[in-house]
């Protein structure tokens, strides 16, 4: 039997359009919220085991947090200060830290290798914020923002997973929370304008 | 009381209507008429001619579709980031964190000192060195825009032979073959360039000339001055260019120079002009200027008083006012019978002119920018008498910014035309574009068997050269500078060369057989030639370091000194111009000689005077254009005697112009331009700039005139004729311009014109700015209990150069949008240079205003948003946020300083290359977002972040934050800071008497403040 019901057309397009954006949904990312990413990294290094139970200051490594926007990812440099002496102890360790003398470029025995080509490490990049925001961890920690407020307790990760959702809700509780309770008992202020992240 | 009951108008058409009240406004021509018809008849015709383009519902509703399922996909999904750590971080290598080099900018041979901004490792912006002393922090337009150039990806990236890429090697070991070659026969070798002001380069082709007998460097300038040099060669006995001291003049008398816009050295004479106008409450010393011209430029727009008259007038205008000040009267003529009486410049006008430079003697100045040498031995004869010499003009400490000599030039074609010439380095410019006599040189330099190029990108020179050697961009390069005798910059790169470029000093060097890096050689010839000049005591090492850091240092003590006799000139045989129309070619602001005409900022950038982007228009007087029969876009057939070029052009009707006189800008049909086509958004309907493999306008050096071998910029006999057609010009000036039919004006009164100025006099008795109270609010007033930014712009100060306007563009990422776009009025610039036009008792007056987001306390913008994407923050900031904004545009008819600007497209670079000027602090905005001015929010945000860093909490200095546009400025017009703290300098500005506001009885509240402008009329 023909339908020719405008009334009829009119609704099941409808449902179709809206049964259609049902399906899409999941697939559509808001930008942004990604807790919970956790993606492998070319070397298997421990946050767990480097800041956690070796209690290596964060900012050894990190250490234009205080001086810049970027937290920054260290120089492979920066990893052999120590690892030209520490070789690992597990075959695991070994394995791992033979990845990054390769590297490096340096051979089996963290020695310079003539044949070695130096590449940096590329690592993947978890905590991505969208193009439209700007944050600038110097001005956080600087006034005493730790880096678990965000990170979580990535002292205990051995792969790092993104703890916060980063979205603009979980910067403005805060933003709300210390403006009016202070930070660490010191007054603060904390601004909500737009501005402070977005230009 | 300034008299706000002045008419001001912004074109011809505009004047013409508030004279006739039946003619139609311009902006009701826009709004109701023309505008929209040209818009939508292209539109429909366009949809019409093509059939592809046709659309029906079926294909509508498939796009659709289409659209739809392409949107969805795109959220789908991420490619995972990778982060590439260094392998060794360079010691002042933070992440995000600018490192400025101090270094010299190489936009043009002025030798400004500049710092190059570099975020992780490439320059991305320009910023005038503020300790430098030619400077003093601000760069033009040109300069700004310069750093586009190191990301052409039209360079040349290898040295080529031939035309085939080759190598190093191989092209040193042709050249060294050739050149040895050339010694042998003892042949006649030639090296051509601009003026070089880099003391150790000139050394090194003086070394290379001397170690080939029979070589010779020649150098030319576009925009010469070379009948000046020649003018002191015979007054002075030596071949200078004096150093203007426009900050010691109390009294200036300009001829046909630009000195505020494109003369040897605008940023450097700006900012000492504006030195000697300096007002403070009702305080403050004031030069007098008298301007004679005969189109009108920025600095005729600034004078006191201004005349014009036809270019072949200039030297007999400058005789008479000689005479007046006692010169032999035969100058003008036979004993008491002168000359015809100068048509224009009325004898009245010399009076005045006489009077008021006997009476400033050593204050007073005059230049002139003729190449006539009669115009420039009178011109030193004048200031000569009114013992300027010393206060007002430097030959001790002469300018080196033009060294060219146009006989050597001509004396050069006349070889190369007879063949005699055996070999040619153009070391530096492009002389078959840029000379008068280009066709001439083109065709001598087919008989040069040996020809090498240096120039960074092919242009019509390099194109006709048998070896290329690319030169390194200047942001590549060691070099140094030499602007003024003995101040000495240092020019360090920014980055390393992207290509396979070498340093014309590498170059050099290598083919006289001494390898050696640029910095080597040059640190060889500082060890020599200045250090122990300069060096003050201290280890060379040490003193490289600072002066690196400084980027600059005097060497004092190193006057050269023109001998103290002054030779009285003869000046003779003086005749009257012929009667009948003249042609001009000027230099426009930011393009000038066309040397960046592949700069896309540059060709966008609205000149400041006509407000014309892209387009090359002849300016016409109004009442000769009544008289000739042209209207506004008619394309006309432009000749001239003696010549059979023709150029095709179309009318701009320009107030201000002489009525004998056609102003034609140069600069135009360069090489490289035809990329233009590849500009503006991607779509259906997209207008091209120019077609493929079009130049972008002509070429106007074929209609100079090159006789007695210093070719003049003008020509005499010139005629035109229309071709029938008429374009719309990419005009800016009347873009969205608010028209109230008289219905709707407020009962209120009279408005108070956007622009405020008063005279001297006036000003002097004790007059100030009118401001309207505005009636109460039905809103609560925003309490701002911080800081309040705010920004004060002085119009006294601001000459309309359009430095800002680059330098926000660069600063903030605003695209190009094409000159299509640029005609339905897309533009993005967020800050323009408005102007305006008003008769005054003795001729036209013209104001500039810059015009950015006032940042006002009550916003029409923000109410009218239905997302809360624009709202004012806590310091006065109206913020935009794009990441809201769903693109109704509510808020930008809702402004009535018409600042905002939309997102119609997203708007490519030309290039992909080119995109890595971006400013990372900046978002990229996106298609369908709104956008406009936010006083450098990312600058107040970076210089509070770096107070934390400091450990000074929220504490910060007065001029701490400098915008873009405040930065750049030569005039300082702009300041900006916190004026909710009384003893901020924008505060003091805001309070001052000449402060006003714009559309203050409108109750918005604007944050910016303007101080009116004041004419030393007499």
């Amino acid at each position: 039997m023909p339908v020719n019901s405008p009334r009829l057309t009119a609704f099941l397009m409808i449902l179709i359009l809206a049964a259609l954006c049902l399906f899409l949904t999941p697939f559509v990312q808001t930008p942004g919220r990604n807790n919970g990413y956790s993606p492998q990294q070319p070397i298997a290094f421990s946050h767990r085991l480097h800041a956690g139970m070796l209690q290596i200051n964060c900012q050894y490594c990190h250490f234009t947090a205080e001086r810049g926007p970027h937290a920054g990812f260290p120089a492979v440099a920066t990893c052999l200060n120590c690892h030209r002496f520490v070789k690992g102890s597990t075959p695991f360790n070994q394995g791992e830290i033979q990845k990054l003398y390769k590297y490096a470029g340096l051979d089996a025995d963290g020695n310079p290798d003539p044949k070695g080509n130096p590449q940096p490490i590329p690592w993947v990049k978890i905590h991505v914020l969208p193009a439209f925001v700007r944050f600038d961890h110097s001005r956080h920690i600087t006034q005493g923002v730790t880096c678990q407020t965000c990170h979580g307790p990535i002292q205990t990760m051995d792969q790092v997973t993104q703890y916060s959702s980063l979205a603009m809700g979980f910067c403005v509780n805060c933003h709300r929370d210390v403006d009016a309770n202070g930070l660490h008992g010191k007054k603060v202020h904390a601004s909500l304008d737009c501005a402070v992240c977005h230009y | 009381m300034p008299d706000t009951k002045k008419t001001y108008y912004k074109s011809q058409a505009e004047r013409e209507a508030l004279l006739d009240p039946s003619l139609p406004m311009p902006a009701q021509m826009q709004e109701s008429g023309v505008m929209e018809e040209s818009l939508a008849g292209g539109l429909a015709g366009l949809l019409e001619q093509s059939n592809e383009l046709r659309m029906d519902r079926a294909a509508f509703l498939k796009l659709t579709g289409f659209s739809f399922a392409a949107a969805a996909l795109a959220g789908c999904g991420k490619a995972a980031e990778k982060a590439l750590p260094y392998l060794v971080q360079p010691e002042e290598a933070i992440p995000g964190v600018p490192v400025f080099y101090a270094s010299v900018c190489g936009g043009c041979s002025a030798g400004c000192g500049v710092l190059a901004k570099d975020r992780d490792g490439r320059p991305i912006k320009l910023e005038g060195n503020p300790k430098h002393p030619l400077n003093h922090g601000a760069l033009c337009g040109m300069g700004q825009a310069s750093v586009l150039g190191l990301y052409d990806t039209h360079r040349l990236k290898v040295p080529q032979i031939g035309g085939q890429d080759t190598d190093w090697a191989s092209l040193d070991a042709a050249v060294m073959g050739a050149l040895k070659d050339l010694r042998a026969k003892r042949g006649k070798l030639r090296i051509l360039s601009r003026s070089l002001i880099s003391p150790a380069l000139n050394a090194q082709i003086a070394s290379f000339v001397a170690a080939h007998p029979g070589a010779k460097h020649v150098v030319y300038d576009p925009l010469s001055a070379s009948a000046i040099l020649d003018a002191h060669q015979e007054t002075h006995g030596r071949r200078v260019l004096p150093h203007y001291r426009f900050d010691q003049a109390e009294v200036i008398v300009g001829f046909d120079a630009d000195f505020l816009g494109t003369w040897i050295s605008p940023v450097e004479f700006a900012g000492a002009y504006q030195s000697g106008r300096k007002l403070r409450g009702h305080e403050g010393r004031f030069s007098k200027h008298f301007q004679v011209e005969s189109g009108l430029t920025v600095t005729g727009s600034k004078a006191d008083e201004r005349a014009t008259v036809r270019p072949s007038e200039m030297t007999l205008a400058l005789a008479h006012l000689a005479v007046k000040l006692g010169a032999p009267s035969d100058w003008t003529g036979r004993g008491a019978n002168p000359i015809g009486a100068v048509n224009a410049v009325d004898s009245g006008r010399l009076d005045a002119m006489a009077k008021a430079l006997k009476a400033a003697g050593s204050k007073g100045l005059v230049v002139c920018g003729s190449q006539d040498l009669k115009a420039q031995l009178i011109t030193n004869w004048i200031n000569h008498r009114l013992g300027a010499y010393g206060t007002t003009l430097d030959v001790k400490r002469p300018s080196l910014q033009r060294q060219g000599d146009d006989l050597a030039v001509a004396a050069l074609i006349e070889e190369m035309g007879k063949g005699q010439v055996q070999g040619l380095i153009v070391l530096d410019g492009d002389p078959v574009a840029e000379l008068p006599q280009g066709q001439a040189f083109a065709d001598g330099m087919k008989k040069v068997p040996f020809t090498v190029s240096l120039a960074l990108a092919d242009d019509d020179t390099a194109s006709l050269c048998g070896f290329r050697a690319p030169d390194n961009h200047w942001l590549e390069s060691w070099s140094d500078a030499e602007p003024i005798a003995g101040m000495v910059g240092l020019a360090q790169p920014a980055i390393r060369p992207l290509y396979k470029t070498r340093q014309a000093l590498e170059s050099l060097a290598a083919w006289q057989g001494k390898d050696g890096l640029a910095l080597d050689l040059l640190k060889a010839f500082w060890k020599s030639h200045v250090f122990p000049a300069a060096g003050k005591g201290l280890f060379f090492d040490a003193f490289w370091d600072s002066t690196l850091q400084a980027g600059f240092v005097d060497k004092a003590g190193d006057a050269q000194g023109a001998s103290g006799d002054f030779r009285e000139p003869k000046i003779g045989g003086l005749k009257a111009s012929s009667d009948g129309m003249e042609v001009a070619f000027y230099p426009k602001i930011a393009l000038q000689d066309g040397r960046h005409a592949v700069n896309p900022w540059i060709q966008e950038l609205p000149d400041p005077i006509n407000k014309i982007s892209w387009d090359q228009t002849v300016a016409v007087n109004a009442d000769t254009a009544k008289n000739l029969g042209l209207e506004e876009g008619d394309t006309v057939r432009l000749s001239a005697q003696g010549t059979g070029t023709v150029l095709e052009l179309p009318v701009h009707v320009q107030p201000g112009q002489d009525p004998r006189t056609f102003s034609v800008p140069m600069g135009y049909g360069r090489a490289g331009t035809e990329r233009f086509h590849d500009i503006g958004p991607r779509w259906l309907l997209n207008v091209p700039v120019v077609d493929k493999g079009q130049r972008l306008g002509v070429n106007v050096a074929a209609l100079a005139d090159p006789s007695d071998g210093r070719p003049k910029w003008h020509r005499s006999g010139a005629s035109v004729s229309k071709t029938g057609d008429n374009v719309m010009l990419a005009c800016t000036q009347i873009h969205q311009t608010l028209d109230l039919p008289a219905y709707m004006v407020p009962q209120a009164g009279p408005r108070v014109p956007a622009v405020q100025e008063m005279t001297l006099e006036e000003f002097r008795k004790g007059a100030e700015a009118e401001r309207m109270d505005p009636a109460g609010s039905l809103y609560k007033d925003r309490e701002f209990t911080g800081r309040r930014w705010a920004m004060a712009v002085d119009l006294t100060a601001c000459n309309g150069c359009s430095a800002c306007v680059i330098a926000c563009q660069i600063e903030n990422n605003v695209p190009v949008v094409g000159r299509e776009e640029v005609r339905r009025a897309h533009e993005m610039h967020w800050i323009r240079i408005d102007r305006y036009y008003h008769d005054g008792p003795d001729g036209l007056e013209t104001i500039s205003q810059p015009m950015m987001c006032q940042q006002c306390g009550h916003a029409p913008c923000e109410p009218v948003c239905p997302v809360a994407a624009t709202t004012t923050n806590a310091e006065g900031i109206n913020q935009q946020v794009y990441n809201r904004c769903v693109g109704t545009r509510y808020c930008a008819n809702n402004c009535p300083y018409k600042v905002r600007r939309f997102n119609w497209f997203d708007y490519p670079a030309v290039s992909g290359s080119e995109t890595l000027t971006l400013n990372p602090d900046v978002t990229v905005r996106s298609r369908g977002v709104m956008e406009k001015c936010n006083f450098c929010v990312q600058r107040v945000q970076e210089q509070k972040a770096e107070a934390k860093r400091a450990g000074r909490g929220d504490a910060m200095d007065d001029g701490e934050i400098k915008t873009a546009c405040q930065q750049t400025c030569p005039a300082q017009a702009i300041t900006f800071g916190d004026i909710n703290d009384p003893k901020s300098a924008v505060s003091l500005l805001a309070g001052d008497v000449r402060a006003f506001k714009v559309l203050e009885d409108l109750n918005t509240r604007p944050a910016v403040s303007y101080l009116a402008q004041v004419r030393n009329k007499s």
